[in-house]
């Protein structure tokens, strides 16, 4: 088994990789899911020109659950709202009052996590090389720098990060496990009317559709391999 | 994973001709009543549809109607060939909005008579006849109808067997037309995260979940997105967490199924309504409700004896071989109501051996020395009830942390020991089950080597033990005894005034309680004297003081040091001949 050219040590006390099927009470996947491994990555290091591919994922402690209830909101700042206020036009303040739209969510989250993630770039834009962006993510990791704080699903759940040289150890997992279906990502294609749109690119402004995809996990002595993300869009509005 | 194992528990139900779960486009519900027409479409009569249970109430019957299930809102939409009275006779009791009821009669005949000349069948032409001919004003005639007042009910013909709706010409229409109108309603395709595969993705999650301890009655919703802060991407409802409409509608039976009390697969801690499965047959399944919670009642000796015989072998790590094999992979889920919505305490997937095997352990680690009344095994309810002084004040998180401590043979969870012992000291009362709870709880985290204790606590006394926590306990019982003797029918004894201060700081209290113990020796006669001394001498001889203060573990090991002398107290011994003859009384 060949190694990819980053692997980064994560570890943490408390991870809550929510399944989308429970989303609202939250119930977390057995482990980390590709594209939280990726935010980890982007939150140490994101230009626009390199895409992160996350390739394997090794699991160094069996999953164990534990409960928790937090006091969340039930609705989003309204986005209209915050463009009236930017215009001047907003009559009343610009506010969310948690009082008022208090909810309480339980959460079934994972404890005491540690992984490694191994991933590499692809290059968007190919005008510097790509030895300029490993290095700069390298020198970033060893230093401990980051972006915004990495954490595991859920910013209250922060993580510890570290560059990891040369081999990867071997997890103390044993066995086969079927992890069944897990978010691989989600895809985001390009649409022509905003209408038909999911979302915009927080980046370009680009109108969007977000489709999920999922994949299955199969983790064989701690170690899951992550296929490739099948670009090609499935499905739309019928 | 939950989605998964349900929608394949579906197909096991689904090929068991026993089961009688609803296919896709149908499903079960509670029926009251049912209007019995004879074949030309005249009335004969409404009937009480409902069935005594096993304790001689009327329950409503469950039966399988075409449609997922009641449409929800305050629109005017009649369903097929079964309804509320007002709907299918125009009839409400003490009718607020007669001329809603009204409409509603004429809507739900209106939906029979469109669709008479597509399913062609001579049974629903005669509903259609009665339809046509029904005079909402007649149904006070009915007296079972004016009884039951509301429910559901569903048409017969007379002196035939199924129901309308269950004649096949009748069956097939609903499938086809059932099948159609999906086909047009769906929004979005997309992939769907139980199959994998891409298909039409339910907007919203039918049937709804009925069962759940202290949820909605009408039914709630395990994947449900019912407020704007959970969308995600712009995505409305449950295109959020893509899931087909046909796995959807399949691990939504699934779980009604489950949790449908006459299944014996439920069983309730606490709050949390837990299910349990196993996916492939096993003979196990009926015995896992009995065995979390064996049952006191002695009304059935033989079954109540082949539980305790089955908890005994298990107990002691052995697989019952009637339960087949043991591989057989194994899932217990726990779920609690959060008003519309269902959240999951925990889900736990393991095989029947494993689960068996902890199960062992938790008994194993229960078990201590008890007077002849008190059962062993302990049920799960009697543990939590010990941590609170009535049901509502257990916190939620204790049983679904405790469960899963069960489950996976980790330790208690500390909170479950901090309430024992607050319990304890409170009410000054360490009874079997309670103290069992404690050295369950010390054993495991000793094992786990959480504050472990130089050795595990024994099922009874064992007057070797260092603990100095431990002596002060088996200290307090013999103090108690002898002033039970001293004063025979005494209210208020030293348990009762001293027990919570003595087990948490000894310094202030033993000084007093030995001093007064003089008092109680006085009032013995010799030999019972002597008998008293020699046994507090036993144990104060390794006692080296009184500690000011003892600290959570401490104070378990007192509760149990006191429970063990005891229990030690009023257990007949065989007579040792070394025994001073002067102290035998």
């Amino acid at each position: 088994m060949g190694r990819s050219p980053i692997a980064v040590r994560i570890w943490g006390d408390y991870a809550c990789f929510t399944r989308p099927e429970t989303k609202v009470e939250r119930l977390s996947y057995d482990v980390i899911t590709p594209s939280a491994a990726r935010g980890i990555l982007e939150a140490i290091y994101w230009k626009p020109q390199v895409r992160w591919v996350v390739e394997r994922i090794h699991v160094y402690k069996p999953p164990r659950f534990t409960n928790l209830r937090r006091n969340e909101v039930a609705s989003k700042a309204s986005a209209a709202n915050a463009k009236k206020a930017m215009n001047g036009t907003l009559k009343e303040p610009l506010a969310l009052y948690v009082d008022e739209v208090r909810q309480q969510r339980a959460a079934t989250i994972l404890r005491d996590v540690e992984y490694i993630i191994e991933a590499r770039f692809d290059l968007l834009d190919h005008s510097d090389p790509i030895a300029k962006h490993y290095n700069m993510f390298k020198r970033r990791a060893e230093k401990g720098q980051c972006f915004h704080r990495p954490y595991l699903g859920n910013r209250e759940f922060p993580c510890d990060f570290e560059w990891v040289e040369g081999p990867i150890p071997e997890s103390e997992l044993a066995g086969e496990r079927d992890l069944g279906l897990m978010l691989h990502d989600m895809v985001f294609t390009p649409v022509d009317k905003p209408k038909d749109a999911d979302t915009v690119s927080g980046h370009t402004g680009e109108p969007l559709t977000a489709r999920a995809r999922f994949f299955d996990a199969q983790m064989r002595q701690g170690v899951i391999e992550v296929p490739p993300l099948a670009m090609a869009d499935v499905g739309g509005h019928a | 994973m939950i989605l998964r194992a349900l929608n394949a528990y579906y197909e096991r139900l689904l090929a068991d001709p026993d089961s009688g779960v609803a296919e896709y486009g149908f499903s079960r519900q509670q029926i009251s009543f049912c209007v019995v027409i004879d074949a030309d479409g005249t009335l004969h009569e409404v009937q009480d549809a409902r069935q005594p249970d096993a304790k001689g109430r009327n329950r409503h019957r469950s039966v399988v109607v075409p449609g997922n299930s009641k449409p929800s809102g305050s629109g005017i939409n009649p369903c097929f060939l079964w309804d509320n009275a007002a709907y299918m006779l125009g009839y409400r009791p003490d009718d607020p909005k007669p001329e809603r009821t009204a409409e509603a009669f004429a809507a739900f005949r209106q939906r029979h008579l469109d669709a008479e000349p597509q399913v062609n069948d001579s049974q629903f032409s005669a509903v259609c006849r009665f339809l046509e001919a029904w005079d909402p004003t007649k149904a006070i005639d009915q007296p079972a109808l004016v009884e039951l007042g509301t429910g559901f009910g569903v048409f017969k013909i007379r002196n035939t067997l199924p129901y309308v709706h269950h004649a096949a010409p009748v069956r097939d229409w609903w499938l086809k037309q059932f099948a159609e109108e999906e086909t047009a309603e769906v929004g979005t395709l997309g992939q769907c995260l139980v199959t994998g595969e891409v298909a039409p993705i339910a907007r919203l999650h039918e049937p709804k979940i009925k069962g759940v301890y202290g949820g909605q009655s009408s039914g709630a919703a395990l994947v449900s997105f019912n407020l704007d802060a959970f969308d995600s991407y712009g995505k409305k409802q449950s295109v959020n967490a893509p899931v087909s409409e046909q796995a959807a509608f399949r691990y939504c039976t699934a779980l009604n199924r489950l949790l449908d009390r006459s299944a014996g697969r439920r069983l309730s801690v606490g709050d949390t309504s837990v299910v349990f499965w196993t996916a492939a047959p096993s003979p196990a399944e009926d015995f896992i409700e009995q065995l979390f919670n064996p049952s006191t009642k002695t009304e059935d000796d033989t079954q109540l004896s082949e539980v305790h015989d089955l908890i005994d072998a298990i107990a002691n790590g052995s697989f019952p071989p009637k339960f087949k094999d043991p591989n057989t992979p194994f899932y217990v889920l726990g779920l609690a109501p959060n008003a519309a919505r269902i959240s999951v305490r925990f889900w736990h997937e393991s095989t029947l051996g494993d689960f068996l095997a902890n199960l062992g352990k938790h008994f194993k680690d229960l078990e201590i020395c008890h007077g002849p009344k008190d059962q062993p095994h302990p049920p799960l309810w009697r543990l939590i009830g010990e941590t609170a002084r009535e049901a509502k004040e257990v916190p939620d998180l204790l049983e679904g942390a405790l469960l899963r401590a069960i489950l996976t043979g980790r330790p208690y969870p500390q909170m479950f020991y901090a309430a024992l012992l607050r319990r304890v000291r409170a009410d000054c009362e360490v009874r079997y089950v309670r103290a069992a709870a404690i050295k369950a709880c010390l054993n495991r985290n000793t094992r786990n080597n959480i504050q472990p204790l130089a050795q595990e606590l024994l099922m009874s006394l064992d007057p070797e033990r260092t603990e100095e926590a431990y002596q002060l306990g088996r200290l307090f019982a013999e103090l108690e005894k002898t002033q039970e003797d001293a004063l025979p029918g005494i209210n208020d004894t030293i348990k009762d005034r001293y027990f919570g201060a003595a087990s948490a700081t000894p310094g202030s209290v033993f000084p007093r309680i030995i001093r007064m113990n003089q008092h109680h020796l006085g009032k013995l006669e010799k030999g019972a004297r002597t008998y008293h001394e020699r046994r507090i001498q036993e144990i104060t001889g390794r006692i080296n003081g009184f500690p000011s203060h003892l600290n959570l573990q401490q104070q378990g090991l007192f509760a149990i040091g006191y429970y063990h002398q005891r229990q030690d107290i009023f257990t007949k011994k065989a007579p040792k001949p070394a025994l001073d003859p002067a102290a035998a009384v």
